[in-house]
């Protein structure tokens, strides 16, 4: 087993070339399987005997709700590997992946109230999936906000990075303990997912749609990560290759 | 790119002396250094017992004075002061050390930074959480909860501010570096507690009805041990990267 | 078409739903531009002002 690449990944110009390079060929698929998987899933898709239309909503919400709990894995992993090897890749990839992760929690939330509507009849139920939802979307707030607090950005990635390893620890804690809550106090959960006979006309473009919305993620990460790696870096003679002074 | 510590030390620690104190005595030596300190400044131990008694009190005049209503809600409010009256306190855990430079003393010391840590929680759970639990069956009586009630408001708050205070002590460590925390302290803690407060607020609500709590303490319990095997090491680490 | 945009009478939230993502995609792309953008003038900035000397 070699390591090679791995620590080739943790040189800066190595990383922030890669970035640069693997960008088009995360975009364009993205771009390509969102498109396809918009017409498979507002054209071609059937109504649902139950929900009707609505249930289109679901395109969106689920891949939504799907990047929203990855990239805060994501990030905590990044952090305990910046915090073990001592990694600035690392802590870059962190500090790019957060206001991603954060703004797909804000979509989950908005779009997640606007099927409650037409199914439940308000915008807010204190559904257990949308009340974790809005709990993650405070852990990224805190996240953001600690690394923020922080005037040098060394000192922001490796305090950050506790906390998001303390937060991933307690993710699935919150969130069992928010369905046992629920579980309580009868709360009315209607929504689509889970359910196992999906034909494969609406599952198709939903496949679709989460590979498209990973893509996407990763093609935003990457620009993000290039612009991290090079605020983390100072007086390099590969900067100066790359930016052209 | 070889070392593989999770968090580096600021130097090479000296090594302890055989003849020194054990670890168990030196966490003993700080509770009672700490416990001794605060009592010198006996208000900041009374405010956040004044704010709970406060919050508790703005509940009858905000909805109603009858106190069959208010037994409704009392697990609710009793749970939410709590939650806010612990993380009053917060900000102070660490800091007078970390300015006084008594912290990076500790962290020199040699001794593990992680018992210490536990210790100074320790201390800060006796003197915030558990007088906390004492008053909280009084402020139940305010809010028309029956006495039978109260044993289980007492466990189940006593277990609840444990787990608070753990996590506190890692949001404090984490925010050491930050001037005027306070709101981002709450931002960080509050999330994370909420398992306690759903657990709390069960329990609590159980007992009110007269109905058996035992699963819902014995899940507080639960979520008391797994901070204290976690908590300190994150917030060792928290505190060693903010002293650098 | 029409009966496309209506959604079975869905139209004022599916539509929206949609809308509200695509506009979070658009302002990551804008975002991470930005980012990127602001780091190599930063980078630059640097690089010259050490030249000087």
């Amino acid at each position: 087993m070699t390591w090679t690449w791995f620590h080739r990944l943790a040189s800066p110009p190595h990383l922030y070339r890669t970035a640069g390079r693997l960008t088009p060929w995360f975009a364009w698929p993205a771009a390509l399987l969102i498109i396809a998987g918009l017409i498979g899933g507002l054209w071609l898709a059937p109504p649902d005997y139950q929900q009707g239309d609505a249930y289109r909503i679901m395109y969106v919400h689920a891949p939504s709700a799907w990047l929203s709990l990855m990239v805060y894995t994501i990030m905590a992993v990044a952090g305990a590997i910046g915090l073990i090897w001592r990694m600035k890749a690392a802590h870059a990839l962190a500090a790019a992946a957060a206001p991603i992760g954060a703004s797909f929690t804000l979509a989950t939330l908005v779009t997640g109230s606007l099927w409650g509507k037409p199914m439940w009849g308000t915008y807010w139920q204190w559904d257990p999936r949308l009340t974790s939802e809005l709990l993650l979307f405070f852990l990224y707030l805190g996240y953001m906000g600690l690394r923020a607090a922080f005037e040098d950005l060394q000192r922001a990635d490796r305090v950050s990075a506790v906390l998001a390893v303390v937060g991933v620890i307690n993710v699935p804690i919150i969130h069992y303990s928010v369905v046992w809550w629920n579980s309580l106090h009868q709360g009315p959960s209607v929504m689509y997912l889970g359910k196992p006979t999906m034909p494969p006309s609406m599952l198709v473009p939903l496949l679709l749609m989460f590979f498209g919305f990973t893509l996407f993620f990763g093609a935003v990460l990457l620009v993000r990560l290039q612009g991290e790696v090079l605020n983390r870096e100072r007086a390099a003679r590969w900067v100066e290759e790359e930016v052209g002074a | 790119m070889s070392e593989l510590s999770v968090v580096p030390s600021l130097v090479s620690p000296e090594r302890v002396p055989r003849s020194a104190p054990g670890a168990a005595a030196v966490a003993w030596m700080m509770l009672e250094r700490d416990l001794k300190l605060a009592f010198r400044k006996a208000s900041q131990l009374v405010q956040p017992l004044a704010f709970f008694a406060m919050v508790t009190t703005l509940f009858p005049l905000a909805i109603t004075p009858e106190l069959t209503r208010l037994r409704h809600i009392a697990s609710g409010v009793l749970w939410a002061a709590a939650l806010l009256s612990s993380l009053l306190a917060l900000e102070f855990l660490f800091r007078d050390d970390a300015q006084d430079g008594t912290l990076e003393q500790y962290a020199l010391s040699g001794r593990a930074l992680t018992g210490l840590l536990a210790a100074k929680t320790a201390a800060h759970w006796l003197l915030t959480g558990l007088p906390l639990a004492l008053i909280a069956p009084l402020a139940a009586v305010s809010l028309g909860v029956p006495a039978h009630a109260l044993p289980g408001i007492l466990a189940s708050v006593t277990l609840g501010t444990v787990t608070m205070s753990l996590l506190g002590a890692v949001g404090a460590a984490l925010t050491l570096g930050v001037r005027r925390a306070g709101a981002l302290l709450s931002l960080l803690t509050l999330p994370l507690a909420i398992p306690v407060l759903i657990f709390g607020a069960h329990a609590t609500q159980l007992a009110i009805r007269g109905e058996p709590y035992g699963a819902s303490l014995t899940l507080l319990a639960a979520l008391a041990v797994f901070g204290m095997t976690v908590a300190p090491l994150a917030a060792a680490a928290a505190v060693r990267i903010n002293l650098e | 078409m029409m009966r496309f945009l209506y959604m079975g009478g869905y139209y004022p939230w599916v539509w929206p739903a949609y809308v509200v993502t695509f506009g979070v995609m658009g302002l990551n792309i804008y975002w991470a531009k930005r980012l990127r953008e602001r780091a190599r003038r930063a980078a630059r900035r640097r690089l010259q002002t050490q030249e000087e000397p």
